[in-house]
Parts: C-alpha cells; sequence; structure tokens
C-alpha cells in the first residue's frame, strides 16, 4: 500500500523529478494499478464539479509542456522587464533606494510576479534590511507555485537574509532547503 | 526782523538740532521696523508654500488595462487640450482607436520624465502600443504628469502654486506690466507721473476711477493685505515700496508678485499667485495658457471678486476683452492673435475646485493624518514639499459615482426620506496595500466627517471569517466539510447577564457543513465553533490581520461586537486577500522637497501574518458567500468568469450594513448607516452589496483564484457527512484541504473502492 501512494504522488508531481528511480516507480504504480479490481476509481482527485472552478494555472508554476519558466524574461511583459533592468542597474550601482522603488512601480503593473518580488528580496539584502528581504522572498516562494527556479533563489536570499540577522541556525536550515532544491534541478 | 541775542541763537539751534536728530532717530527706528517686516514677508512669500498633493500618475504601456476612453477621460481630468493635432505639451488628438498625446514634462521623485510626442493605439480594453515618432521607437513604459489633488495650507487658508519667472509664458509678464505699471522697469518703487495721472483722472471722475500704484506698491500692498485706506497706510506702503526696490531686483519682486498676487476665493481657501490660479480657473499649468486665458487671470488682478468669472462672467469677459484690447495696442498680441483670442470664451472649468483641493476631501485628509506624524506643520505649509499619493483617479470616480448613485436608489427603493442614508467606502490593491479611493460620505466633495477614517461601527458578520479561520488553523480539527451545529445557544456574557444570539432569519438549521455556515453567515454555528475555538483566539487572529483594536474577548466579539473604520477593514481583508500576508496599507508613496530632491520614501512593508493554507480553505469559503451564499446577488453585476471572495456584514436592528470583499488585485469595503446610528432598514445583501457589487465591474477586477498553494490537496467530500465522496455521491463537491488532513474514511454514498478501504471501513464503524 505504502509503495502504492508513493507511485501515486510521484505521478502527481510534474515530471522534473524524473530522476533514474522514477521510471521504475511509475512502471510499479502501473503494474499496481492493473491488479487493483476493475471498480476502483482513479486516484486521482476527481475533477471539480463545474469546468469554472478550474483556475487557470500560474504563469508562474508549471506550464502545459510540464515546464517551469526559468527567469522573469519568460513570463514578464516589456514594461516590467524594462523595470526589472532598471532596478538591476541600480543595485549594480550600489543605490538599492532606487532599485526599491522601480521594482514596487513594477509590482503595480505585475502584482504576482515573483520574479520582482524575488528581485525586491534581494534589493532590501543590499539595503541591509533583512526581516523585509526575507518576507519578499517568502511571498515571491508563495506565488511561485512550485517553480524550482525561483525557490532555490530565494532561500538563498533567505539563508542570506537570516545570516544577516544573526539567525545561525534560522540560516543552515535555509541553506539545506537550497541545497535540497539546488539538487532536483536539471542542469 | 527781530535780533535775537547770540545766546537765543545758540540755544534755538541746539534745540533744532537736537529736535532734527530725534526726529531722524524716529524715523530711522520707524524705517528699520518697516525693513524687517517688509524683508521677512518678502521672504516668506517665496518661501510660504504649501505642500502638493499628487495622485499616482497614470502608467503607458503596452498592455496597460486602460481603454481608449479611460485614456482620454484621464487627459481630460489633466487638463490637456483636445484638437485637430497634439500641438505642444498638454495636448491631444483622437482618431478611432488612437490617440495623438504631447505629454507635459514632470518632474518625480525618481527623476524628470522628459515631455514627448507619443502615439498610443488601444484594443478593446488596452492600449496595444506607443509609439514615439520623433525617437522613431516603440516606448514600454511612459509616466503622465500626475494629477495634482490638493495642498495643504496653513488654517489661514493661503493657498499658492509656486511659479519661477524664467518658466511662465513670456506674454504674462510683459502684458501684466503693460497693464498695470508701465514704468516699472525704470522707477524706484514709486511712479509720480502715474500718481499725478491717476489723480487728475480721478478728480475729474469725481471718484477713484484709476490706481497710480505701482507694481512694488500692489506687492507690499498684497503682503499685508486690509481694506484700510488711511494716509497712514498710503506712506507706510510707499515707503516699504521704495525698501523694497532697495534691496531687491526687479526679476525678483515681478516673481514674488506673480506668487503673491491675491486672484480669487475659494471659501476659505485664498487663491494666491498666478501658478494656482491658472490650476484653479483653468485646471492646466501656467506655461499652457493662452493668450485669452492670461487676460483673464490679468484682468482679475483689479478686482479678484468683482470680476470673478464663475460668478460675474459678463464683468469678466467685458474686462478680458479690455486686456485683450491694449495688449494688441501695445503689439503685445498680433492683430490675429487678438482677433482669435477675443472671440475664445472665458474656458474657465470646474466649480472652484480647479486644483482639486477640495476635489478628494476624504483622501487628503488621510495624506494629512499620515503626514502629521513625519513632519511638523510649518513644514508641510511652507516648505513646498511635493507628496505623491498612491490615489487612483479612476478607481475614485468609480467609488464616487457608485455611492452617490447608490445611496439614493437605495432610499428611493425603501422610501426613506433623501438624504437618510449615509454611506463610506474605500478601495486598496491587493499586494500592495495602496489605498487607491476613499470615499468619506455621501458629498463627496465637501471635507467634513470622514466616515471612512473616523466613522467606527460593529462589524457584525464581518468578524466571521476570523472566527472560521481560527478553526481552519487547526487542521487535525476542523475541515471545510466538517459538520457544526446550529442549534440556539445561550450563555452569560458578561457573567450574570444571559446572552442569547440569534439567525437572521431566527431559525436553528442543525448540523451543516462548515463552509456553509460561513456561506450562509450563521450566528449560532459561528457562536459554537467560536466558543470552541476560544474568542482570545479569534481576537488575536483578528490582531495578526492587522486590528490595532483590543476588545474585550466577550463572546459578542464572535458576531463583530467590535467598533472599526472602513480602513480599519480594508486593512483585515487586504491581508486575506494577500493569502494571509499583511501590508499595512499606506497612502503616500514618496515625498520631495520643492526642487524635486527625495526626502522620504514609504516603501512597502511585507509580513506573513497568518498561514497561507488555512487562509487558502477561508477565502474558498469566502468565494461560497459570492456563489451560494448571502451574496450570490452580486453575481448579477460581475461577469461569470470572474470571481469574487467577500462577506456581508449586518448588525444589530439592522443599523449597520457592510459588505467587504476582493478579487485578485482589488479589496473594496462599503459601510452604508446612518449617522444618528438609528435603524437603516438594510442588510448588508441588500445595502453596501449593491454598492459593492457594480463597483467591482466598474473597476474591470480580475479573477479571484489564486491557484492553491504548496500544502494543499483537493478531493471531493461529501458535505452531508463531511466524509470524502466520489462520483456516486450526490452534491459531492471538490473541497482544498491541508495536506496530510485529508479525511480518510469515505461517506456512505460512496462506491466500494478497495479491498484496503472496505478494510478501512470496517475499523472504523
Amino acid at each position: 500500500v505504502r509503495g502504492l501512494e508513493i507511485a501515486i504522488r510521484l505521478v502527481q508531481t510534474p515530471p522534473l523529478q524524473l530522476k533514474p528511480a522514477a521510471p521504475l516507480a511509475l512502471l510499479l504504480a502501473g503494474v499496481l494499478a492493473a491488479c487493483a479490481p476493475a471498480r476502483r476509481e482513479a486516484p486521482l482527485p476527481p475533477p471539480p464539479p463545474r469546468p469554472a472552478e478550474a483556475p487557470p494555472a500560474s504563469p508562474y508554476g508549471v506550464q502545459r509542456d510540464g515546464e517551469y519558466p526559468r527567469s522573469a524574461e519568460a513570463v514578464s511583459g516589456p514594461a516590467v522587464l524594462a523595470l526589472l533592468e532598471q532596478a538591476r542597474q541600480a543595485l549594480a550601482a550600489g543605490r538599492p533606494e532606487q532599485a526599491v522603488a522601480s521594482l514596487e512601480t513594477a509590482l503595480g503593473i505585475e502584482p504576482r510576479n515573483p520574479f520582482v518580488w524575488q528581485l525586491l528580496a534581494g534589493a532590501h539584502l543590499a539595503q541591509r534590511l533583512p526581516d523585509q528581504a526575507e518576507s519578499k522572498a517568502r511571498r515571491s516562494n508563495s506565488l511561485a507555485r512550485g517553480n524550482p527556479w525561483i525557490e532555490v533563489e530565494n532561500w538563498r536570499l533567505i539563508a542570506a537574509a537570516r545570516q544577516d540577522r544573526g539567525d545561525l541556525a534560522g540560516a543552515r536550515q535555509a541553506w539545506e532547503k537550497q541545497a535540497e532544491l539546488q539538487a532536483r534541478l536539471p542542469d | 526782523m527781530i535780533a535775537l541775542s547770540s545766546r537765543t541763537r545758540r540755544a534755538l539751534l541746539i534745540a533744532a538740532v537736537a529736535g532734527a536728530s530725534l526726529g531722524l532717530l524716529a524715523f530711522t527706528t520707524w524705517l528699520l521696523a518697516l525693513d524687517r517686516q517688509v524683508r521677512t514677508r518678502f521672504a516668506g512669500a517665496r518661501w510660504a508654500l504649501p505642500a502638493q498633493v499628487y495622485a499616482t500618475p497614470t502608467l503607458l504601456y503596452p498592455g496597460a488595462p486602460l481603454s481608449r476612453k479611460d485614456f482620454t477621460g484621464e487627459l481630460e481630468r489633466l487638463g490637456y487640450r483636445l484638437g485637430q493635432r497634439a500641438g505642444g505639451p498638454g495636448s491631444y488628438a483622437v482618431q478611432r482607436r488612437r490617440v495623438e498625446v504631447h505629454t507635459r514634462p514632470f518632474m518625480f521623485w525618481d527623476g524628470l520624465q522628459a515631455p514627448a510626442r507619443l502615439v498610443v493605439d488601444f484594443d478593446d480594453r488596452r492600449v496595444a502600443e506607443i509609439y514615439d515618432p520623433e525617437a522613431r521607437v516603440g516606448r514600454t513604459l511612459w509616466r503622465l504628469d500626475p494629477l495634482l489633488i490638493g495642498s495643504i495650507y496653513p488654517k489661514a487658508g493661503e493657498d499658492r502654486v509656486l511659479v519661477r519667472l524664467a518658466e511662465v509664458p513670456p506674454l504674462l509678464p510683459a502684458a501684466l506690466i503693460h497693464v498695470e505699471d508701465r514704468s516699472f522697469e525704470s522707477h524706484f518703487g514709486l511712479d509720480p507721473r502715474a500718481i499725478v495721472r491717476a489723480s487728475w483722472a480721478n478728480l475729474r471722475a469725481g471718484r477713484a476711477v484709476q490706481g497710480g500704484s505701482t507694481i512694488t506698491q500692489q506687492l507690499v500692498r498684497n503682503f499685508f493685505l486690509t481694506l484700510e485706506r488711511s494716509w497712514t497706510r498710503k506712506i507706510n506702503e510707499a515707503f516699504m515700496a521704495l525698501l523694497l526696490e532697495a534691496h531687491y531686483s526687479k526679476p525678483e519682486i515681478l516673481e514674488a508678485y506673480l506668487n503673491e498676487v491675491h486672484l480669487g476665493q475659494d471659501g476659505g481657501r485664498a487663491i494666491h499667485g498666478f501658478g494656482l490660479a491658472s490650476q484653479f480657473y483653468f485646471k492646466k499649468p501656467l506655461p499652457e495658457l493662452q493668450p485669452q486665458e492670461i487676460a483673464l487671470l490679468i484682468a482679475l488682478v483689479k478686482g479678484p471678486s468683482y470680476y470673478n468669472p464663475r460668478r460675474n462672467p459678463e464683468r469678466a469677459r467685458e474686462r478680458r476683452d479690455l486686456v485683450l484690447g491694449m495688449l494688441a495696442g501695445a503689439g503685445l498680441l498680433e492683430a490675429e492673435e487678438y482677433q482669435a483670442a477675443v472671440k475664445r470664451p472665458l474656458g474657465v472649468v470646474g466649480d472652484g475646485g480647479g486644483n482639486a483641493a477640495a476635489t478628494y476631501p476624504a483622501f487628503v485628509d488621510l495624506v494629512k493624518r499620515q503626514l502629521v506624524g513625519h513632519y511638523p506643520e510649518q513644514d508641510l505649509t511652507h516648505e513646498g514639499l511635493r507628496i505623491f499619493t498612491t490615489l487612483d483617479p479612476r478607481a475614485q470616480e468609480a467609488l464616487e459615482k457608485r455611492l452617490m448613485q447608490g445611496l439614493p436608489a437605495l432610499e428611493k427603493g425603501r422610501r426613506m426620506k433623501p438624504g437618510t442614508l449615509e454611506g463610506a467606502g474605500v478601495i486598496t490593491s491587493v499586494e500592495d496595500g495602496k489605498v487607491l479611493a476613499l470615499v468619506g460620505g455621501r458629498e463627496v466633495r465637501y471635507p467634513g466627517f470622514n466616515r471612512a477614517l473616523d466613522a467606527r461601527r460593529p462589524i457584525g458578520s464581518l468578524a466571521k471569517p476570523f472566527v472560521y479561520l481560527a478553526a481552519l488553523m487547526q487542521p487535525q480539527r476542523y475541515n471545510l466539510a466538517t459538520t457544526l451545529q446550529d442549534e440556539p445557544v445561550e450563555i452569560e456574557s458578561p457573567p450574570g447577564t444571559p446572552w442569547a444570539p440569534q439567525n437572521y432569519d431566527r431559525q436553528a438549521h442543525g448540523p451543516v457543513p462548515l463552509f456553509t455556515a460561513l456561506a450562509q453567515s450563521y450566528n449560532l454555528a459561528t457562536v459554537h465553533l467560536g466558543l470552541e475555538v476560544g474568542v482570545s483566539n479569534v481576537r488575536e487572529i483578528l490582531r495578526a490581520a492587522g486590528m490595532l483594536d483590543d476588545p474585550p474577548a466577550l463572546p459578542s466579539l464572535l458576531l463583530g461586537a467590535v467598533e472599526l473604520a472602513p480602513l480599519e477593514v480594508a486593512q483585515l481583508y487586504g491581508t486575506l486577500a494577500a493569502s494571509g500576508y499583511l501590508t499595512p496599507l499606506l497612502a503616500i508613496r514618496e515625498v520631495t522637497t520643492a526642487d524635486g530632491q527625495p526626502l522620504t520614501r514609504y516603501p512597502l512593508r511585507v509580513r506573513q501574518a497568518l498561514p497561507e493554507a488555512p487562509v487558502f480553505l477561508l477565502n474558498w469559503a469566502l468565494e461560497q458567500v459570492v456563489e451560494s451564499g448571502t451574496a450570490t446577488s452580486a453575481r448579477t453585476h460581475v461577469p461569470p468568469d470572474v470571481r469574487l471572495a467577500g462577506k456581508t456584514g449586518t448588525t444589530d436592528d439592522l443599523r449597520d450594513s457592510w459588505f467587504a470583499g476582493y478579487g485578485a488585485d482589488r479589496v473594496a469595503v462599503i459601510w452604508i448607516g446612518r449617522d444618528d446610528n438609528q435603524p437603516a432598514g438594510l442588510t448588508g445583501a441588500s445595502g453596501a452589496l449593491q454598492i459593492w457589487a457594480p463597483l467591482m465591474r466598474d473597476l474591470a477586477v480580475k479573477s479571484f483564484s489564486p491557484d492553491p498553494p504548496p500544502g494543499i490537496e483537493t478531493v471531493l467530500a461529501d458535505p452531508a457527512t463531511g466524509l470524502r465522496a466520489d462520483g456516486n455521491c450526490a452534491g459531492a463537491v471538490a473541497l482544498p484541504y491541508v495536506e496530510g488532513h485529508v479525511p480518510q474514511d469515505y461517506s456512505p454514498c460512496a462506491g466500494w473502492r478497495s479491498p484496503f478501504d472496505w478494510f478501512r471501513r470496517r475499523r472504523s464503524n
């Protein structure tokens, strides 16, 4: 039973996790499913009763092709990209205040863009505002809808913020989380 | 001749010298006093500048949710001129789906936005493309100049917009000098020839028809505005004029005059200077004025009240045309220019709230309150600070319109005396906590009791979501399908006082699923649930969501016995809308000095205040309020594919009617009630919701459809039993659960699923 549950969970998660062991588990799942009694329902949660209730997938999460967008360029409008670029330049020039202003304008345009929240976290880190850096990286994570490319960077930022605050145990946890995500990323 | 002895002569001489010295001393003292007075005042005229308050600028970018009509409405608000072609900053032309606009330059907190001629193409509801034909490039982002929505001037009431001599249209000073003081460039403060000329004219007419005052004298008179016409005042004035000329150059004096002269009155607000007058009468900046408009302002110098173009348009027109004639006669206007100008109407726009100081009084009030803690009053009224706020004029207009139309409609529908109901509303943005619009009462233009901030009323059922959230934060005990008991309850609270709340329909509904109890706003089920999870727990969650009050943890809190203002409610619901992230609401983004140096930024602050997964479940239930609960009538107003979440609130005897809710990007809170706190006869659904729902449509709010955060599983459940369901169960609902807390047991309605399932069912029986 346990093996079946694990297999089911793997089937449910996006194909990013297709590490060598996964095809085996998939195979196992298929075999087990075939062995189950004929009346058995599909194990996945049934679709919602009304099609209107299915929310459109977040552009930042997994896409139809099973891939996650890796960079802001893939999912942001030209205005937000221009502001992100302004912010990067301001950061590079050591003017995080100005970067924050550009990024807040960008949030007015695409308030749920996790890449914008992420760069904002970076700007706060440069301002030595670790609490805000962590909060914004978390908000980015919560909007990333499981996008590991976004999450891995957010955990790096969270770790750095905690370190800056002197919370070394917290920083270590965040680094571990970051490393774990990093290991899952394809090259 | 009487011969005097030499002794007498000497004595007389000494007396004369002493007298003259004493007189000289007195004169000098007096002159020095005058000098100090006039110099102080002169400095004040240049520096006593009210803070300027700006709305958020409109951003143009491809994809911006702005229709052509929205855009031209925006340009109209900003006082852009509509023409055949865009000619010069502050003008535009329209061709079907295209707007050609020449934007104005504007000094923002982060630098200058240069003026540009832009061609903006629209599709149905959005900006499609922005093209800059001069630079021959497409533009990705362009900021329009922001709307000036008010200024913060001292109680004495002098308001002004500073202008620099170099920035005003050259016709203005030239015309001013020609009409008011032709020898300004050469005189020393007084113009004896003009005085003689005026005296002669007045003598012949037998009354005062002409003034001989120079611009310098007029400036002095404006410094010490008094209607007193005494010789002392005239002599003081003359000497002060001489002193001013001794201290300052002609351009300095002229610039001070341009900023000082009294040009109108707006209730208690005195309109000083041409910069403000241009906004006040024409709603546009001084550099954009046309000759006839400049002539009107110059006409007003002679008597802003007598020639008030809003009250006495004929008189004003006559005087304006006279001024135009003088300018043409002096060659300051070409003959054709004169002909064109004299045909033009006065062109005065608006009702006197020309620079909008009185346009959004409730919002400007909020801005002032936010500033007061940060800046001394003197800085706000004298330093010319520029305050960039979060006000979105389009959202504000929508909110005003809905309240101004909605309240009379509700009164009519219930046969109430017109004017019985009052209302207030707030719109905020979800992710970054900006206050976009604020209305403090049905008379939206009149400053007064600001109900959005100060009408603290019991919130009634608006408190319920926090009771349910307290439960959903214990996923091992509660989920959306948990069966609650909607049964009578009587407790003593406070001890010795029996408290027996009832449902709105005075019925008990027995066992109900948790989400239905919230969607239908059942009081009894809520009280039972709240007592189970603990009232102080509920209070802590309210406080975590942003409530600053600390009401006693009495059971009546579960049904909303806490008094909050609409803005505070917006804060609480904003935290729910943002998945549990709290952003302290802000009305101000930046403050700069008068010349654009950044002073203060109010950055976006975010904090995770409530756990995301339970908030997601709660939001699912709050969507049911609109889908199938107490707010279904909202569905008739918003497009079917737009999902919204919210909650009705009604208080005892229908005194307060609330609705608070949100889509993906906007939170709106509406309160309706009576100032005397008598029953208004409206529930949250029959009152506030009827304003909220069409407002959400006007705002084109984005559908509230957050995809589940990590840690959420969605499974079919049978609401009747709270257990899992499958396709065999009629009325099964796909419900989100906190991961790891999905019920394992299937409802009896479900089919036989697997041997394990059979086994489990046996075990659980």
